[in-house]
């Protein structure tokens, strides 16, 4: 080619045109999308995050638990998420309007966690599943992550958010001392257990 | 359109004249120190990147191996993308673009110390990066990891060094204008854009919702697509007829396959996000996109064909380094593109989306078809730089059949495994944990792959820095596979 | 193209033999050429081979295709369509007594408790109890519940084995329609053959032991003592 001009403008526009497309388009669609409540005056979906979740997904983005767990739930047609319980519906852009950090994820490892809160609320399974995934999903090859736990000399009592990891367990506390989460740990099971899609969206509708 | 020199299409030999070669020497001797400079510098990331991605592979089958909280999987498995990615993939793009561009321009390279200079920011803004990143400071947004703090720092040091790729092509001394500059030109103009746009969108002022996620897959496919792949394909336009002697076999090929790749690629991010939470008219906006990719990759693969059959020599493919290496290059980069359209297809989509179907699939146009090609470069150029020839043709020959057989044999066990995995997810039959420990064989098997390629990687970068030791003695006439 | 050339040759020429023009040194200092260069061939050429008649036949088809998809996947490009194969939303028909659900319980069993159950609802020898021919999901129906909801947690004894673990309360979060459907799961799979629960009886339990702490073997045997 010896017009060097068209290189430039054909590189220039053809850019121009995706992002024009694919971003700037979706920009403008998404701009007036706001929580919506499913009755007069109800509460309003998706929930603000608490302060304590909002500090554990910082946890989940540095422990990198997107690389392995998405955060989407796509539509019955496409897989099999729902019919896995994963959702009771598939997820649309307003799920996600109030999150800073969009963590949809691209690969699936483990289960999807965007309805973990609402299908595993319990925080002591959170617990024992985050010291040895071996405890609550054996033959499972996610790693254990006791960063987030400490090992503390035992009160008079045990402390009342002590860890009761079985005792045939090879990193069970020894006599005297017990197993805590850490800050870290307990503001990441707060944020996993503030995961639910259990409220109906103007562009989805909860099955049942 | 330029009046084709005839003389020149039928010249078949065609030898650097006795004019040009001395030309030629001179650039190649002013462009000595900074290719060099990325060439080292490609491949010292290459080891610890590969080291890493071996370390994360192991953990899929021993998930308590090296179980730190600074080489967690989710770190050690970011801390691989970003060094091979970032480190061995710029770098040595940094260099092969470098090269080409002054060789084609038939200019010399002024002022090597601007992308030296830029060269030691990028590297050591990546090492930064990376610490950063097993400290557990990442973004969270898949190819943007390390801390936005970095980018000012990379973006001015890739306009020091992607400049003079451009400085080079304006001070040209030649007419006509190479395919193989029309792509490296272009990529040095899209990726400070993509990066510009994909930082102030996502980092700095981060855009509401799933248009982050758009943003994020439109960067970061084309990261890949309108940076990695043009250099790619722009060592190959150059390679395969410089070694055989022969022109590329049409230039009207080469402009059709140019602009539709232009047109098509920029498009086909989103096909990271299908049947997720975005609007179906921008997913299928993504599948025609990425299924519209088949064009400018068969004009290119047709093309790259009739070139090498026209010179009826595949003992010279086979024979040269280079070339084995390039048309190992070439072949993937078509496999692996017409793959990716079907993976693009929302029926297909639905089993391998999520799974190693799509790692299978990064590894083979990432390894199978961008690293091969590279190697294929450095071969050709290390020795014009250095006045060296390569020492060992016993090296190549084992780099070549590590990585060969290695990535091959990744792409095939992660595209069968993958396939399964996303039969067993949509079933909703086995449990997670019941699905994992089906994966432990497989994903054993990836580790073996994954190690020969590993190996394959050391003896490249040992051979390099072999060949940059000052010796007495010197090889005589070029380090061929066969005789 | 100002490359200037000699066509009659064809062979690399010996750099030390030949003598090199001099316009091509800017500064006129003769450069030693090295052998890696003098076997090198002259820069890429462009051939001028015409495009073939099927890859425009091939570009063409691909067109259509793209022109059709797009038309019939386009959702009319609206922002709030998200599923192709989405089904109108059938009006609501107002609320509907429960019945216990068995099939619906496994569905819930299947992610809730089977990975440490299983499926087969032997657990794991040592590890994890059986419920199937358990005597601890026999008789009360309130016992069976307030496992679910609160968990429990060290020693039991189950079918003459000892087990020490630690069971989550997988059961607080779920609807009491979700926790009835479970218990009626487990009290009527693998041979059981006890009575289903109601979501009442769910709630009431719920209510009666309000938020509390996992259970002991001890404290549950005390309150729902296990008739042979």
């Amino acid at each position: 080619m010896k017009n060097l001009h068209i290189i430039y403008a054909g590189v220039f526009f053809t850019i121009a045109f995706s992002w024009g497309g694919l971003v700037l388009s979706s920009q403008i669609q998404q701009a007036d999308l706001v929580p919506v409540a499913s009755e007069e005056g109800g509460q309003l979906y998706p929930r603000k995050a608490s302060g304590y979740a909002i500090q554990g997904k910082d946890v989940y983005i540095s422990q990198g638990c997107n690389y392995c767990h998405s955060q989407q739930v796509r539509p019955s047609g496409m897989g099999g998420d729902i019919a896995r319980g994963w959702g009771q519906r598939s997820t649309v852009s307003r799920d996600y309007i109030l999150q800073d950090r969009v963590l949809l994820g691209t690969m699936r490892t483990g289960p999807d966690l965007a309805d973990i809160g609402g299908r595993q609320s319990s925080d002591i399974w959170h617990y024992l599943h985050l010291f040895d995934p071996q405890i609550t999903s054996p033959g499972s090859n996610m790693p254990s992550f006791r960063q987030l736990f400490e090992l503390r000399r035992e009160g008079a009592t045990p402390s009342k958010d002590a860890i009761r990891i079985p005792p045939t367990h090879a990193a069970a506390a020894p006599a005297g001392y017990e197993w805590v989460p850490t800050e870290r740990g307990r503001n990441l099971v707060a944020y996993l257990r503030s995961l639910k899609l259990d409220y109906n969206s103007p562009e989805a509708k909860l099955k049942e | 359109m330029s009046s084709p020199s005839v003389q020149n299409i039928l010249n078949r030999n065609n030898p650097l004249t006795e004019g040009n070669l001395s030309r030629v020497a001179q650039i190649d001797r002013s462009m000595r120190s900074s290719v060099v400079f990325f060439a080292v510098m490609s491949a010292l990331w290459l080891v610890v990147g590969s080291i890493l991605g071996v370390i994360s592979a192991i953990k899929l089958h021993a998930p308590e191996f090296l179980n730190t909280e600074a080489f967690t999987f989710g770190r050690s498995r970011t801390l691989h993308l970003n060094m091979v990615a970032y480190g061995w993939s710029f770098n040595a793009i940094f260099a092969v673009s470098i090269w080409l561009m002054h060789r084609l321009s038939r200019v010399e390279l002024r002022n090597g110390w601007v992308p030296i200079l830029g060269g030691i920011g990028w590297n050591l803004t990546l090492v930064y990066g990376m610490f950063a990143i097993a400290g557990g400071q990442m973004t969270g947004v898949e190819w943007l990891e390390m801390p936005r703090e970095v980018a000012p720092v990379l973006g001015v040091s890739f306009l020091l060094i992607g400049l003079w790729s451009v400085v080079a092509f304006s001070r040209r001394q030649t007419t006509h204008v190479y395919v193989s500059q029309w792509y490296i030109l272009a990529a040095m103009f899209w990726l400070p854009i993509l990066y510009l746009v994909a930082q102030m969108m996502i980092l700095w002022f981060p855009a509401r919702g799933t248009v982050q996620a758009i943003t994020n897959w439109w960067f970061g496919h084309n990261a890949i697509g309108l940076f990695l792949t043009p250099v790619g394909v722009a060592s190959m336009y150059y390679f395969i007829p410089k070694v055989l002697g022969r022109p590329i076999h049409s230039y009207y090929l080469s402009v059709v396959g140019f602009w539709s790749f232009a047109l098509f690629y920029n498009w086909a991010g989103i096909h990271h996000l299908l049947g997720g939470p975005v609007p179906v008219w921008l997913q299928s906006a993504g599948i025609v996109a990425s299924v519209m990719m088949v064009i400018p990759v068969l004009v290119t693969a047709i093309n790259f064909h009739y070139t090498t059959a026209s010179a009826q020599s595949w003992g010279v493919v086979w024979g040269s380094p280079t070339l084995r290496f390039t048309v190992f290059g070439a072949m993937n980069y078509t496999l692996s593109s017409f793959a990716g359209s079907l993976m693009a297809l929302r029926d297909v989509n639905a089993v391998t989306h999520f799974t190693n179907f799509t790692i299978g699939h990064a590894h083979h146009g990432m390894h199978a078809f961008l690293t091969m090609a590279l190697f294929g470069a450095f071969y050709f150029i290390l020795p014009r730089l250095t006045q060296r020839e390569w020492p060992s043709a016993a090296l190549i020959h084992l780099h070549f059949w590590l990585c060969a057989i290695g990535t091959i044999g990744y792409v095939v066990v992660m595209s069968i495994h993958g396939w399964m995995q996303g039969m067993q997810w949509n079933a909703a039959v086995m449990t997670p944990a019941q699905i994992s420990a089906a994966a432990q064989p497989w994903n054993f098997a990836r580790t073996i792959c994954g190690s020969l390629m590993t190996i394959g990687h050391i003896v490249f970068c040992a051979h390099v820095l072999w060949m940059l030791v000052p010796r007495a003695e010197k090889r005589q006439g070029p380090t061929l596979f066969a005789r | 193209m100002n490359d200037r050339r000699h066509d009659s040759r064809n062979q690399p020429r010996n750099p030390a033999s030949g003598r090199p023009f001099a316009e091509d040194f800017s500064d006129g200092k003769l450069t030693e050429v090295h052998s890696q260069l003098a076997r090198e061939k002259e820069e890429p050429q462009e051939g001028f081979a015409s495009i073939p008649v099927f890859i425009v036949f091939v570009f063409c088809a691909f067109g259509f295709w793209a022109g059709v998809y797009l038309t019939r996947n386009s959702g009319d490009f609206s922002a709030a369509t998200f599923d192709l194969d989405a089904v109108k939303v059938v009006a609501d028909t107002g609320p509907k007594a429960f019945e216990p659900d068995a099939a619906k319980g496994e569905k819930l069993f299947a992610i809730q408790c089977a990975s440490c159950h299983q499926a087969t609802g032997l657990g794991q020898p040592g590890v994890y109890p059986p419920l199937a021919g358990s005597e601890w999901v026999a008789g009360d129906e309130a016992r069976t519940i307030k496992i679910i909801l609160a968990g429990m947690v060290g020693e039991i004894q189950v079918k003459g084995v000892t087990y020490n673990n630690n069971m989550p309360n997988v059961g607080a979060g779920l609807k009491d329609s979700q926790v009835a459907n479970i218990a009626t799961y487990v009290r009527q799979a693998w041979g059981n053959t006890y009575s289903p629960v109601m979501d009442t009886k769910v709630a009431e339990v719920r209510k009666s032991i309000g938020a509390r702490g996992q259970y002991s073997a001890k404290e549950l045997l005390s309150e729902h003592p296990i008739t042979k």
